[in-house]
């Protein structure tokens, strides 16, 4: 009969995962289950064995990069899917009702821009933005600090979004012909279209958060306490 | 005797039809049946995972979590574009076979 692993033989395998260099909660959980299975597989065929060396041979089939390919692909999969998940909520702004909100900041643009100098105007929209992204950013990080005891790889990859919070002042530095053109139609388009991704960045951190809390609660800081 | 790139390019045709057999399954599953189906290729979870990974990445699996004795274990299932693309996978795969076939044939009645 298959004899199932102890709680401090689990413990020993997360330690196990965290020394070969998988500091990711979500990572080490599915690594902690295919090891166990694995390892009480060859304890009920093979009672000449012990748990160390079953731990071993396990090891050795994930070949010579260790846990390193696992970690890799892992790491493009999230990265790909909330890429997928940013796109769909962005386009899902160009649908009713949603789509007042964006038809609401291009009037308010385009009126700004009759108004004031277009150079005056695209400044002021672009340090909107930054500081909205940035505050964004920020709000997300002390977010994580605040509620969460352990690194999820689901989490860790909306940090490579921080470059995304300096597109507004790009926009600006390259700005060229396209506002020196006083193009009213085109300065409040671009900015709009800038404003409802930044919008959007939001929808899906907050979709990304809760699905990190439902499948991993254990990361987070209330699981004792709920 | 087998080739194993030819099996290695098959890998995601490979986990998406288990997937189809089974609602769902969980990591070692998929690998010990892979390798079962695959026997005596040398095929590493160390390649199986990152497969998995991918796809998921693509969409067209999706994942939960259930609690199993004392840890916790991850489940893959298809998802709606997943079920697609295993029946695009596998139609194309048949054609490849069945071209592969023809060629064959024909170069064999020609000699």
């Amino acid at each position: 009969m298959k004899k199932e692993l102890t709680g401090e033989q689990i413990a020993q395998l997360f330690e196990f995962t965290r020394k070969h260099y998988v500091e990711f909660y979500d990572v080490q959980v599915e690594l902690v289950d295919h090891l166990a299975s694995s390892i009480e597989t060859d304890l009920e065929l093979n009672t000449a064995s012990n748990f160390d060396i079953a731990l071993s041979n396990v090891f050795g089939s994930f070949g010579i990069f260790g846990f390193g390919d696992v970690i890799e692909q892992k790491a493009k999969a999230v990265w790909r899917n909330q890429w997928k998940l940013w796109f769909k909520i962005f386009k899902s702004q160009f649908k009713f009702p949603a789509l007042l909100s964006g038809i609401c900041i291009w009037l308010s643009l385009f009126t700004l821009l009759s108004f004031f100098n277009s150079y005056g105007v695209c400044l002021l929209a672009s340090v909107s933005l930054f500081i909205l992204s940035l505050s964004y950013l920020i709000n997300e990080h002390y977010l994580l600090k605040r509620t969460m005891n352990k690194k999820l790889i689901l989490i860790n990859q909306r940090y490579t979004y921080i470059s995304f919070s300096y597109l507004p002042l790009y926009l600006m530095q390259f700005s060229g012909n396209w506002i020196a053109s006083q193009n009213q139609l085109l300065i409040a388009s671009i900015f709009t279209l800038l404003g409802l991704l930044i919008l959007s960045y939001r929808s899906t951190s907050k979709i990304v958060f809760n699905e990190a809390r439902e499948l991993y609660p254990e990361a987070f800081k209330d699981y004792a306490v709920s | 005797m087998k080739s194993n790139s030819l099996f290695k390019g098959s890998l995601t045709t490979i986990i998406l039809t288990l997937l189809e057999q089974n609602d769902k399954m969980y990591g070692y599953e998929i690998t010990q049946k892979v390798k079962e189906i695959a026997n005596d290729l040398k095929i590493t979870e160390g390649a199986l995972y990152p497969a998995l990974h991918k796809l998921e990445g693509d969409g067209l699996l999706t994942v939960s979590i259930e609690k199993v004795g004392n840890r916790n274990r991850k489940y893959y299932a298809l998802t709606e574009n997943g079920k697609i693309e295993t029946t695009n996978k596998l139609n194309n795969l048949k054609d490849f076979v069945e071209q592969m076939q023809l060629i064959l044939n024909t170069k064999l009645a020609t000699t």
